[in-house]
């Protein structure tokens, strides 16, 4: 593969981002080239050592990812992150995939016992009627009340920790594709 | 507005203090949903002249044993107060036939206290009888040291288990597994589970039995070693065991 092959093909797999951004990065692709060649080798074995382009592509959208998600952690962020980490082979999807999901399902889990739980007075209203057996029930229906506000607000700040632990299993991620990019 | 997450937890706590303590006075009152009501129904009949048993059960296990004199039926269970006219038991005679249904009606319940299921224990006076059933919807089925010419047993959705049956015996279920315990092979035996493993283990090994083992997903397993595993014969024993997705095996022990 040729430089300007490589060059095309990299351009045509970064077109999601920005013309600066992908001007710059091209740019360093190219200097990659031009180091090569002084050093004696040729455009095939430059591309050879850099890697497919496709792959390339995948860990530079990986690495910008991570970098947004940093600026502005919220879990859509994190979420495309991770998605993107994933296309990169099976030992990302082993070390963000099965982290990301197992932390969005205890989230979920925590977000529905929540919403049951505040709701639940109304669900007794509804299963019992105004009777006295619901009368009775209202003690206990407070106290589940109460007790739903409380994992509201373990459930929201889970989002928070959740956030953090995926940046830092992301940064450390990432850190070893910047290496193996340099 | 961005509600202070403080103030929710303090709120919480208060709720829960309120339930707490509004609970406990209402419970030493005797007037909480916590005072729940026991459900202990019991009947008895005479097993004289009886020949066939059909039990019934919609949500409640059943066990059938043998032992005593009678045919004593206990439907135990706790539940609310107001619920406890959901649960039902008869029990009648006629003509050498025992018919026992126990039911719950089955309401929607969207929040409850208790689990809302019961126990039902068969208790039939050890001997041989013509035909035992015993059929449930959404309950498991156990039977101990019974014997009958044919005994069925079918359970929609739940776990059929025998210990020391004797007789020709025929289990169903649509999920649930099956672990049929017999005292020997020497009549039919018939297990199907749609989703569910079968497990059938005899304590006397049969000296010649036609096997037949189904599954499609699933390992089949046979362990009689000294048993002559024969094509389909009059005079021999067959035992068919059938499991869409589960496993199968037959093995000689206790």
């Amino acid at each position: 593969m040729t430089k300007a092959e490589y060059l095309a093909e990299l351009e045509k797999r970064l077109g999601d981002l920005s013309a600066d951004e992908r001007a710059e990065l091209l740019a360093d692709y190219e200097a990659h080239f031009e180091h090569g060649r002084a050093s004696g080798r040729s455009d095939e074995e430059i591309a050879e050592r850099l890697g497919p382009p496709q792959l390339v592509a995948r860990e530079i959208q990986y690495q910008l990812s991570v970098d947004e998600a940093r600026a502005n952690p919220t879990v859509r962020r994190i979420a495309r992150a991770v998605f993107a980490g994933v296309g990169l082979g099976l030992m990302n999807v082993l070390m963000l995939l099965i982290p990301f999901a197992i932390g969005m399902l205890l989230l979920a889990g925590l977000f529905v016992l929540a919403a049951y739980l505040t709701v639940s007075p109304v669900l007794m209203l509804v299963q019992d009627g105004w009777s006295v057996e619901f009368l009775l029930k209202l003690p206990l229906a407070a106290g589940l009340l109460g007790l739903g506000l409380i994992f509201w607000v373990a459930a929201v700040k889970g989002i928070t920790l959740f956030v953090k632990w995926m940046l830092a299993i992301l940064q450390s991620n990432v850190e070893k594709v910047k290496e193996k990019l340099k | 507005m961005k509600v202070n997450s403080r103030k929710l937890i303090m709120i919480g706590l208060v709720l829960i203090g309120i339930a707490v303590i509004g609970n406990l006075v209402m419970y030493a009152i005797g007037v909480s949903p916590f005072n729940g009501v026991k459900i202990n129904e019991e009947r008895s009949v005479s097993a004289e002249g009886v020949s066939r048993i059909d039990v019934f059960s919609n949500a409640g296990d059943v066990r059938v044993v043998s032992g005593g004199d009678e045919i004593t039926v206990k439907m135990t269970g706790r539940t609310e107060r107001m619920h406890k006219g959901e649960y039902h038991l008869s029990v009648s005679e006629q003509g050498g036939r025992v018919v026992i249904e126990a039911a719950r009606d089955l309401k929607r319940k969207l929040i409850s206290i208790y689990p809302d299921d019961y126990d039902l224990l068969v208790e039939i006076p050890d001997r041989l009888y013509e035909q035992l059933g015993i059929s449930t919807e959404i309950a498991n089925i156990s039977a101990e040291r019974v014997r009958a010419q044919h005994i069925s047993m079918q359970a929609v959705h739940g776990d059929i288990k025998t210990a020391g049956l004797a007789g020709r015996i025929g289990a169903r279920t649509d999920t649930g597994d099956i672990r049929l315990g017999v005292q020997a092979i020497t009549d039919d035996i018939q297990a199907e589970s749609l989703l569910g493993d079968i497990k059938l283990v005899t304590e006397e090994k049969p000296e010649k039995l036609a096997l037949e083992m189904k599954t499609l997903i699933g390992e089949r397993k046979v362990e009689l070693p000294g048993t002559a595993i024969v094509e389909s014969d009059p005079g021999v024993p067959t035992v068919q065991l059938s499991a869409e997705a589960g496993d199968i095996a037959v093995s000689a022990g206790r």
